[in-house]
């Protein structure tokens, strides 16, 4: 998105410059790619637990990713974000003591035709 | 500005996105088998849900608008901005989901927010570390105002969803039944409401094979009595009978007219509606025909009003078709209906015995909530007439007018407290008038406001006037900002009053039980 640089809302034709110009970047599509698998496994994981159970799950991803850049690319992690990812370990540990289902089991869908 | 409206737009949108998922993904029931095959079954399967496309437009609205945010700003800031989503992801799982967070899941997500904060705010500009009180109450309300608009965009779903398949089955009218069960139309009346010779007549003009209708007074020289001698008259051909009960087994009359009724009736079907309901002679054919669904415990109806163009009357009725009759559908949409409406009351002998009959509902305030309440959780559903009857709403004074919504309102708050509590976020004006109070610039405010007005009349037509084609919502829709104000401020009260008058005399509720209020002793 930062290639595709600043994004101009203020007429309708140049956010639509904009679109194109996001839309023909490669990486853009690699990433919807990976969204769409991504979808499928957290509608199979919805199917069974709660929102509020796996909603905060996702939160490692952002304890992974600073995580990952100083073990592998040597990047410089400051306290605050040291504490940071303490405090989403300790989130995820504590939520995964709860139940992961509170709700009713599943009806099955009402199919009007 | 910019940074407080993009923000509340991809956190709302996508939190409400999420939420339609996981209610679609419950709707499909768990999956369990990871081959490629189910999987791909799953997802087919999964298409065919409507809240499916509803959750991927509010997810993709959401995506695009976190993309702008991206480009307009550092990640350092979008990151941590937007774990927002998790208090508004859980607080929407507990109302929307009814999932049961304990204290230790509210401290986990409370947690990784802060992390998420922590680990991402690094180099946040300094001038957004420590917004302003004032800022955060003004983002809290913006954000907060716009949770009407949404409940207004659900109540057109489900009105869509609804009429839909109603209009439909009306089109085609209802095949020939020739084993149509027997029916006891059973009417508690008290007084005369306007019409109600008409009423009456009209349950008379049925078009279905075999019924009796029974009456109940409570008193010989009650108005309702010479009214109700004139029909049987007008009608022989028709097994008509009038009880005055003089019994009284509990503070709630009515049911305790039902009771006797229930004994007296001789079918087993039985059909209970208020004497201000008028019926189309096909209505006991339509109520029936649902019974031949076995899942199906009781039936209830949505109304619209007759042209009564009296001012108060007017609201009454714009509020019941465009405001009430909306929530009955926007709940039935959500989690199936867990109640019924005195406007019909259909169930069977069966069903009644195994609540314990009207018997073990006798001072009970919101009867008719209660019988669908009770049928719904031994497990039966509860199902809605594709047509709504007709209600005839009598002339009356504001006063009267405000005591009666009071009434209902603190019997709905004494059964439900949690729900009547939620009831906030569908009164969209008061929020709307709060947005824009608060707005930073007069643009926001105006937008808010414009917002109410577009959705609430958009859910008001779609309801009352393409769904119910309510003669009177059709020509005094205008009406509907008034109505929404002056139910604001009934909502507000029925927090502060718990006493409540009925016919005459005063009770209080517990759990739903009206509870007499010794009249004050006398001084002497």
């Amino acid at each position: 998105m930062k290639d595709a640089g600043d994004l101009d809302i203020s007429h309708f034709s140049s956010l639509a410059a904009g679109a194109v110009r996001v839309l023909s970047s490669a990486p853009i599509w690699i990433g919807i790619a990976m969204m769409l698998g991504f979808m499928v496994c957290h509608m199979l994981v919805l199917s069974w637990a709660d929102y509020s159970f796996v909603m905060p799950f996702s939160a490692i991803a952002y304890a992974l990713v600073p995580l990952l850049g100083y073990l592998f690319l040597h990047e410089q992690v400051s306290t605050a974000r040291w504490i940071g990812i303490v405090l989403i370990v300790f989130g995820v540990v504590l939520i995964n003591r709860t139940p992961h289902r509170t709700t009713e089991q599943g009806v099955a869908p009402e199919r009007a035709s | 500005m910019r940074t407080a409206s993009i923000l509340i737009f991809v956190v709302v949108t996508g939190t409400g996105g999420e939420i339609c998922l996981t209610h679609a993904m419950k709707l499909l029931g768990e999956v369990h088998d990871f081959r490629p095959r189910a999987i791909v079954s799953f997802v087919l399967r999964a298409l065919r849900v409507g809240w499916l496309w509803f959750a991927v437009l509010l997810m993709t609205l959401s995506f695009f608008s976190f993309l702008i945010m991206l480009a307009w700003f550092p990640v350092s800031f979008v990151i941590p901005a937007t774990s927002l989503a998790y208090v508004a992801g859980a607080i929407g799982a507990k109302l929307f989901l009814g999932e049961q967070l304990n204290w230790t899941r509210w401290a986990g997500i409370a947690l990784i927010c802060l992390g998420v904060g922590m680990a991402w705010a690094d180099d946040l500009p300094a001038s957004l570390h420590y917004p302003s009180t004032i800022q955060i109450i003004r983002w809290t309300i913006l954000a907060l105002a716009s949770g009407p608009l949404f409940y207004y965009l659900i109540g057109i779903y489900s009105a869509w969803r609804f009429f839909r398949v109603a209009h439909r089955g009306a089109q085609q009218g209802l095949p020939a039944n020739n084993d149509a069960p027997p029916v006891s139309v059973l009417k508690p009346l008290r007084g005369l409401d306007p019409d109600a010779y008409e009423n009456f007549a009209s349950f008379c003009r049925q078009d279905y094979a075999q019924f009796e209708i029974l009456f109940a007074v409570n008193d010989a020289n009650d108005p309702a009595v010479p009214v109700v001698q004139k029909l049987i008259a007008d009608f022989p051909e028709r097994s008509i009978r009038l009880f005055v009960v003089t019994e009284r087994l509990g503070a709630n009359v009515k049911v305790s007219n039902l009771c006797r009724l229930v004994q007296e009736a001789r079918h087993d079907l039985l059909v209970i509606t208020d004497s201000d309901v008028r019926v189309e002679p096909g209505y006991l054919q339509s109520v029936a025909a649902m019974f031949r669904d076995p899942g199906v415990g009781g039936v209830t109806a949505l109304y619209h009003g007759r042209d009564n163009f009296q001012f108060v009357a007017a609201m009454d009725c714009v509020g019941s078709s465009a405001a009430f009759c909306g929530a009955a559908l926007v709940a039935r949409e959500l989690e199936g209906l867990k109640f019924m409406m005195g406007s019909t009351m259909a169930t069977t002998k069966d069903r009644l015995a195994e609540i314990g009959g009207f018997e073990a509902m006798v001072d009970l305030h919101s009867d008719d909530y209660e019988l669908g309440r009770r049928i719904a959780a031994r497990g039966h559903r509860i199902e809605l007439l594709p047509e709504p009857v007709w209600m005839v709403f009598p002339s009356q004074t504001l006063d009267a007018y405000l005591r009666h919504e009071l009434r209902w309102a603190i019997g709905i708050r004494n059964i439900r407290p949690g729900g009547h509590f939620g009831m906030l976020f569908t009164h969209g004006l008061p929020w709307a008038i709060a947005a824009a109070c608060i707005a930073p610039s007069v643009a926001v405010g105006a937008a808010y406001l414009a917002a109410y007005f577009v959705l609430r009349f958009a859910m008001a037509w779609t309801v009352g006037a393409w769904g119910l084609n309510d003669p009177v919502l059709r020509r005094r829709i205008w009406l509907l900002p008034l109505r929404d104000l002056l139910s604001f401020f009934v909502w507000l009260a029925s927090f502060a009053i718990s006493r409540i008058e009925w016919r005459g005399s005063t009770f209080t509720l517990e759990k739903g039980r009206m509870v007499p209020v010794a009249p004050r002793a006398e001084r002497t």
